[in-house]
């Protein structure tokens, strides 16, 4: 669902200059299954089997294992600028990681 | 507690649904990157 939403938004992302990247920890089978089922343009990356990735960003659950819901806005330097949290409201992600990035677009570069 | 704003991302390399290679640091300098980590794909995800 939350994964619709990124998809349905995916070109404003492009157009604000933002890559959108997919994580969960699941194997490499069923992603592919599901970025086709889904028709996403953005890659949907697996983090499985070392879960490395989620630990390093803090969003692991232990029991049952898998990746919370949460996603991190970085710009162009390695920083994180912003994080967006909801379990529940699957459209905020996109919608806030939308406006984030747009803002960081009208950010003067130096 | 998941990282804060204004921290440093962690780089990671990571592979696609076609296992190609995917970095943080592919994108350092050229673009935003917005990570959005979701739970399992076949739940309501």
């Amino acid at each position: 669902m939350e994964m619709k939403c990124f998809r349905d938004v995916a070109g404003d992302f492009e157009e604000a200059g933002a890559q959108v990247l997919g994580v969960s920890i699941d194997p490499f089978p069923s992603q592919g299954a599901f970025a086709k089922e889904l028709g996403v343009t953005f890659p949907l990356l697996s983090d499985w089997p070392q879960f490395a990735t989620a630990k390093g960003y803090d969003v692991w659950r232990e029991s049952p294992p898998l990746a919370k819901r949460v996603t991190y806005v970085i710009d162009k330097d390695g920083i994180i600028r912003g994080v967006i949290e909801s379990e529940s409201d699957m459209e905020v992600h996109s919608r806030d990681a939308l406006r984030i990035v747009k803002e960081l677009a009208q950010l003067p570069g130096c | 507690m998941p990282l804060k704003v204004g921290d440093i991302a962690p780089d990671f390399t990571l592979m696609d649904s076609t296992r190609n290679r995917v970095s943080l640091a592919d994108f350092k300098g050229e673009k935003a990157v917005v990570m959005a980590f979701y739970v399992l794909a076949f739940t309501p995800g």
